[in-house]
């Protein structure tokens, strides 16, 4: 799977998750801010990103891609699209490396 | 004291924090070797996994959403390379998002009905081969959500009425097969989930209850430990208030 693939698979399990049209799980789109995810839908996606791409994801994955003890507003801040699309691109890179 | 020979098997689906985690004690201090399934918390889970280990016993932890079949095959690994044996298992796994029914959308309904209920069936099945080859307990952590309303407990509620429907339908299915199938129904415990509620259900949880407090953590381990050893053993299907006597008032 290319790279645009990868992330245009996420934005597709964004919008599938949230019940979105997916015209509107652009990449800039902020997914609590703007799409009205909850903590429940981030671990539903979590579980449809792991079952799609095959690999699992820790809270202590997402600590070390978005900063150890950043704040609840900074990472809602930083939770785009496509920063989602980056974090799956980047685990994909390192399991082939590994 | 533990009895001589290979030590019992338990399992524990949301087994490193909470009611989880004092069960995983309280088995592990009665000479269980456990698989311990969680879902996220992996320092906390490899902490208390070492500290059972430095006990004597054998740990193997499953990360992972206990509703994926490819989680549960790993839980079953684990308990293979126990000896392929399973004489307790415990269902602890639920999520919820913590809003008002009406507006549960669909996504969250289905997520929480499959994490919190469906997840046991599923799981009794994946282990019902070492569950039967030990005449083995199973026992899952219903609560109060399950026949009386609430607040902000998301599909919890929905999701807790139908696992006790689930234990009731596996203790009759299963009991031919020499496993016992119970719930405990457990009232408002301390802890972490608390800080999910509206202001005002700790108060007004403690004013409802007789003994005048919250449960602990290990008072509804005491009662999972019980419901799956031999002192229950005429014990099936039942689901079984473990809430200070809240449910009476």
């Amino acid at each position: 799977m290319s790279e645009i693939e990868v992330r245009e698979t996420v934005r597709k399990l964004v919008a599938e998750t949230l019940g979105l049209a997916v015209e509107r799980a652009t990449p800039e789109a902020k997914l609590m801010i703007e799409l009205g995810a909850e903590s429940i839908d981030l671990l539903d996606l979590r579980f449809r990103l792991e079952r799609s791409f095959g690999f699992g994801i820790s809270n202590e994955d997402l600590a070390r891609t978005f900063g150890d003890g950043v704040t609840e507003e900074a990472f809602r801040a930083a939770l785009t699209v496509e920063a989602l699309g980056s974090y799956v691109v980047m685990r994909l890179e390192a399991a082939v490396h590994a | 004291m533990p009895e001589a020979g290979p030590a019992q098997v338990a399992v524990i689906a949301g087994g490193t924090r909470g009611i989880g985690a004092a069960t995983a004690r309280r088995l592990a201090a009665a000479g269980h070797d456990l698989v311990l399934g969680y879902l996220q918390d992996q320092r906390a889970a490899e902490a208390l996994a070492e500290e059972l280990r430095r006990g004597g016993r054998q740990v193997c932890l499953v990360r992972g959403n206990v509703a994926d079949p490819e989680v549960r095959a790993r839980l079953r690994a684990a308990a293979a390379g126990l000896g392929d044996r399973c004489h307790r298992l415990i269902h602890c796994a639920a999520v919820t998002a913590f809003k008002p029914l009406v507006r549960v959308k669909p996504n969250q309904w289905n997520l929480t009905l499959e994490v919190s209920a469906r997840s046991l069936l599923d799981l009794v099945a994946e282990l019902l081969e070492p569950l039967a080859l030990c005449r083995g307990a199973v026992a899952a952590v219903s609560s109060l959500g399950s026949s009386r309303f609430v607040p902000a407990y998301g599909a919890l509620g929905p999701a807790k009425a139908a696992l006790e429907a689930v234990v009731r339908g596996l203790a009759v299915e299963l009991g031919p097969q020499g496993i016992r199938v119970n719930a405990i129904r457990a009232g408002l415990v301390e802890g972490d989930v608390l800080s999910h509620f509206p202001a005002g259900v700790r108060d007004a949880a403690l004013a409802r209850t007789p003994l005048g407090r919250l449960g602990a953590p290990d008072e509804i381990a005491a009662a999972l430990d019980f419901v799956t050893g031999p002192g229950a053993s005429w014990i099936d299907g039942q689901v079984i208030d473990v809430d200070g006597g809240y449910a009476l008032t």
